[in-house]
């Protein structure tokens, strides 16, 4: 009897195991021929572009994984006049998938490359089924700086940006390549709990078992940092699409759909603009918010800060499901020694956004 | 013997002379006596009015507030960018401080049963010699909108300079901190009990 109800536990353990996972294993095949499109910069700075996406093809290909060459894609895109390449609507992922044979797509997007000592960096990387309407399969994410430990008189201080460009990618092409081979998805980061949202009102009818579709739209940014709006969105996007019982919609096709019905919305997400997206992207829920703060800083003394508010509004009740406020500063809950710094608005954001997307999808810590 | 009864006298003539003065308790809470707040589910919160420095401080501390008062259950509140339709579609000028009239266009357009205004009078770092302290001012206005008649406002003053402040440094608390208790005794103030008034 006791042996029984312990393989239950264990089963159950088993099966949930895969949602508590870093990269998400959502709803959707998992792609085994890929295509890597150009990296988006939202740095709002020069990035070297062009190389972070040859290092990742190269990565790539020694692991093994099947890449589409850049003549073929290149082609594909002047035939197509693909010129966002941050995402893919659903057209053009059809004839991606028919013309080219690929299944999935890797979009990168950089959000902070600081090269003066100690150097930063941050990058989100997302592969996209296209095996039926685009959709996250997984996403992982990394911010880094130089002096993040840097140890015992400061011996594992890194002062070369490409030293820590490699790291950042050797880490998020290493988390890619076991998902492609394994489909299982890595062990989850630990998100602070100073992290949490500071207030939060939740009234979401999830049914155990049932995937809902969401969609994520750019969020409103009040801040003086370029992009703010569509990094928090892409974070949100990366978190939500970890757990099972969320579909999250490619951002773009919910781009195409906004840019198609001429949605602007500078004052934030209204009910009648989250119908519209809802119903176009065939979204349950659509996620978005406003960015009041997101501050990074250069060198080696400076002070990070985050600050966003999040609303999800359920389109057949078209009501308000999900409301909270976020905000943290760099050195929150820091006593001693520098311990527990965040010297990225990345490393917050993140963790941010994890235990925002946690506390959505109902998970009480 | 005759001294002790004067000073006695002396007491009680005060005593009764101030009496008056010290029952009259000013609150910085109006409530509307006839309104039925339970009537109220669904409300509106407008732009605040910002005479801080910062320009997003206003922003900060709505978002704040809506999202703590949804999370007290009381109400409903409508999401933000549903509020600045509403605002755009009837080209409020300034929407801060709408008149009664948009007050009543606002609540029929959005279905609201109440609008929030609110102003944000001062947010940050106070400096009094070498001691620092952040602290937060802010004052809230709930408008019938059938009516357009204000039903309910209270202000709240939270952080600033403290004793302890003065003779231990520390910069007293964080300013989102201070924000949260600022909000939270302004939701005491309209969820609580009413406060006895003048």
């Amino acid at each position: 009897m006791w042996f029984s109800r312990a393989t239950v536990a264990a089963t159950l353990l088993l099966a949930l195991l895969p949602g508590a996972g870093a990269g998400p294993a959502s709803a959707g095949e998992r792609p085994t021929r890929v295509a890597v499109f150009p990296v988006e910069n939202l740095s709002g700075g020069s990035v070297p572009v062009g190389e972070i996406r040859q290092i990742l093809l190269d990565r790539l290909a020694a692991a093994g994984i099947d890449v589409i060459d850049d003549g073929p894609l290149e082609a594909f895109m002047t035939r197509h006049r693909v010129r966002y390449t941050a995402g893919i609507d659903a057209p053009t992922a059809e004839a991606l998938r028919q013309e080219t044979g690929m299944d999935g797509v890797v979009f990168t997007s950089i959000e902070l490359f600081n090269e003066l000592a100690p150097p930063k960096v941050a990058l989100t990387i997302r592969l996209v089924s296209i095996t039926d309407a685009p959709v996250v399969v997984w996403a992982d994410d990394v911010g880094m700086a130089g002096d993040d430990a840097p140890g015992w008189l400061a011996l594992n201080l890194v002062d070369d940006p490409q030293v820590l460009l490699a790291r950042a990618l050797d880490r998020l092409t290493g988390s890619l390549v076991a998902y492609m081979k394994t489909g299982e998805a890595g062990p989850a980061r630990e998100a602070a709990s100073k992290f949490r949202p500071k207030s939060s009102y939740r009234s979401l009818a999830v049914d155990a078992g049932k995937a809902y579709s969401i969609a994520v739209v750019p969020f409103v940014s009040l801040s003086d940092r370029r992009n703010a709006g569509d990094i928090l969105a892409l974070l949100f996007t990366r978190h939500l699409s970890a757990f099972p019982q969320f579909r999250v919609v490619e951002p773009g096709v919910t781009r195409r759909q906004l840019l198609d019905a001429r949605i602007i919305m500078d004052g934030g997400l209204s009910l009648g603009d989250a119908d519209t997206v809802g119903a176009l992207v065939e979204a349950d829920f659509v996620l978005g918010g406003r960015v009041l703060r997101y501050a990074d800083y250069e060198g080696a003394e400076g002070n990070t800060g985050v600050e966003f508010s999040v609303v999800i509004i359920e389109r057949k009740s078209r009501r308000v499901v999900w409301s909270s406020a976020s905000y943290n500063d760099g050195g929150d809950g820091v006593r001693f020694f520098e311990r527990g710094r965040s010297r990225t608005a990345h490393t917050m954001a993140t963790q941010m956004a994890r235990l925002t997307a946690e506390l959505i999808a109902g998970r009480e810590r | 013997m005759k001294t002790t009864l004067g000073f006695a006298t002396v007491v009680l003539v005060l005593l009764v002379v101030t009496a008056p003065v010290c029952s009259a308790q000013v609150t910085d809470v109006y409530r509307d006596p006839n309104m039925d707040f339970g009537s109220i589910q669904t409300v509106a919160v407008a732009p605040f009015a910002n005479l801080a420095r910062d320009q997003v401080v206003a922003d900060r501390v709505r978002d704040v507030f809506i999202s703590r008062l949804l999370s007290t259950g009381a109400v409903y509140v409508l999401p933000v960018g549903e509020v600045a339709r509403g605002i755009a579609k009837l080209e409020l000028q300034s929407p801060a401080s709408p008149s009664p009239e948009e007050i009543i266009k606002l609540g029929t357009l959005l279905k609201a049963d109440a609008v929030i205004t609110g102003v944000v009078r001062e947010y940050g770092e106070v400096r009094s010699g070498t001691t620092t302290a952040n602290i937060i001012s802010m004052s809230i206005q709930l408008i019938e909108a059938g009516t357009g008649k204000v039903v309910w406002s209270a202000s709240s003053t939270k952080g600033g300079i403290s004793f302890w402040n003065r003779l231990f440094g520390g910069g007293g608390q964080p300013v989102n901190k201070v924000t949260e208790e600022a909000v939270d005794a302004l939701f005491d103030k309209l969820l609580g009990p009413p406060q006895k008034g003048r």
